[in-house]
């Protein structure tokens, strides 16, 4: 799942109370909140994770 | 064991060695270390760091726990609530059971009941965030080994990893079966026991952590944090100008919102951290386990296509043969 999915998802899970729960301007702000907070999770909730982040997924060599 | 606080002084009576030792842990992590003294038979709190023996000779008598008033209001109200929540915890233990729905310092008081350490991070959580990570994603071990593609037992491992990533792709958003989601609800509400098999599907576990959230008294960032995290929307990065038309947080977002939009990725960065630092402790380590988890889910969305390709070419090749 991207970020923005688990945003919709999650975001207003955390972010609203019961009653905000129906106001779509809300719910987009708290969206597009939630889905920077995920994206830049490493350099804003993790000092040092950057440098892990940054080793190639894949292995050398594999398409 | 009872506990009274004075605005300045906490009092905390001990029955036990075993038992000051726990709540000492607690405070230790939960305070800042400076501002707590104690005669508890050494200096400083900061002693009882793993190095030290944790077990101290049992006390009978009273002993006092003086928590100093301190610029970082935060962590000491933390502290207090944390306190006040394990203290009703252990006046009531059979009215408080319930996990969903009740507050989260009295979660994390009777995690710390039934685990006996300090908890800083609800075990429901815990255990959620372990099974998805298990069994919900495709993890990097299970990933490095799909990468052999000589062996039998590497395909084998490839059909497991892709048949998971298949299976739980969307794992938040897909919803978890109504009538067994009830069913662990009500298991870990009325026994407080907290195990997945490995059996379980991962959208159940995904929903009960949803439910946990959703059921809180009090979301995870409150009111009155809100409008300082929602006045960061649509500046990130990209820096476009929302307009909020939520009133309760309109004006704030109006006053702020081209002062984000103006800065750069570094400050607005330093401006995130503030206002996660503006959390209670225990709101923003949960906060943060949340999205540890959404961080390493999305990482791994690429993952799972890539061996999805890889798979059916790899499969397409054995046809061939």
């Amino acid at each position: 799942m991207g970020a923005n999915s688990l945003a919709k998802i999650l975001g207003p899970n955390i972010l609203c109370s019961r009653a905000d729960r129906s106001d779509l301007a809300l719910l987009n702000a708290v969206t597009d909140v939630m889905g920077n907070m995920i994206t830049h999770y490493p350099e804003v909730y993790e000092e040092g994770l950057g440098e892990l982040q940054e080793e190639p997924l894949l292995p050398s060599g594999v398409r | 064991m009872v506990g009274s606080k004075p605005i300045d002084e906490l009092s905390v009576y001990f029955s036990s060695g075993t038992e000051k030792t726990m709540w000492a842990e607690l405070l230790r992590q939960t305070c800042d270390k400076k501002s707590l003294s104690s005669d508890l038979g050494c200096s400083e709190l900061p002693l009882l760091t793993p190095t030290t023996p944790k077990r101290m000779p049992d006390i009978v008598e009273t002993r006092t726990l003086t928590v100093a008033p301190h610029e970082h209001i935060g962590l000491n109200r933390t502290c207090l609530r944390l306190i006040d929540s394990i203290v009703a915890a252990l006046q009531n233990p059979v009215l408080n059971l319930a996990t969903f729905g009740t507050s989260l310092d009295m979660v994390l008081a009777f995690d710390f009941v039934v685990t006996g350490q300090p908890v800083l991070i609800p075990r429901l959580v815990q255990n959620t965030v372990i099974h998805i990570l298990t069994y919900g994603t495709c993890t990097f071990s299970s990933f490095l080994t799909a990468c052999g593609f000589d062996s039998h037992m590497a395909a084998t491992r490839v059909r497991t990893s892709v048949g998971a990533a298949l299976a739980t792709e969307g794992i938040f958003r897909v919803a978890g079966v109504r009538d067994r989601m009830v069913e662990l609800v009500e298991q870990i509400n009325s026994t407080r026991t907290i195990a997945f098999s490995r059996d379980e599907n991962p959208a159940n576990v995904t929903g009960l952590l949803k439910q946990f959230l959703r059921d809180l008294p009090e979301p995870l960032i409150s009111r009155t944090e809100k409008s300082a995290f929602l006045s960061m929307a649509g500046t990130i990065h990209h820096s476009l100008v929302l307009f909020v038309r939520c009133c309760t947080v309109r004006l704030f977002c109006i006053a702020h919102r081209h002062y984000y939009a103006d800065m750069t990725w570094e400050q607005q960065r330093e401006c995130l951290r503030e206002i996660c630092g503006s959390l209670s402790q225990i709101n923003f380590d949960l906060l943060r386990e949340i999205l540890r988890v959404c961080y390493f889910i999305t990482i791994n969305e690429s993952v799972w296509h890539w061996l999805l390709g890889r798979a059916c070419d790899q499969w397409y090749r054995c046809l061939e043969y």
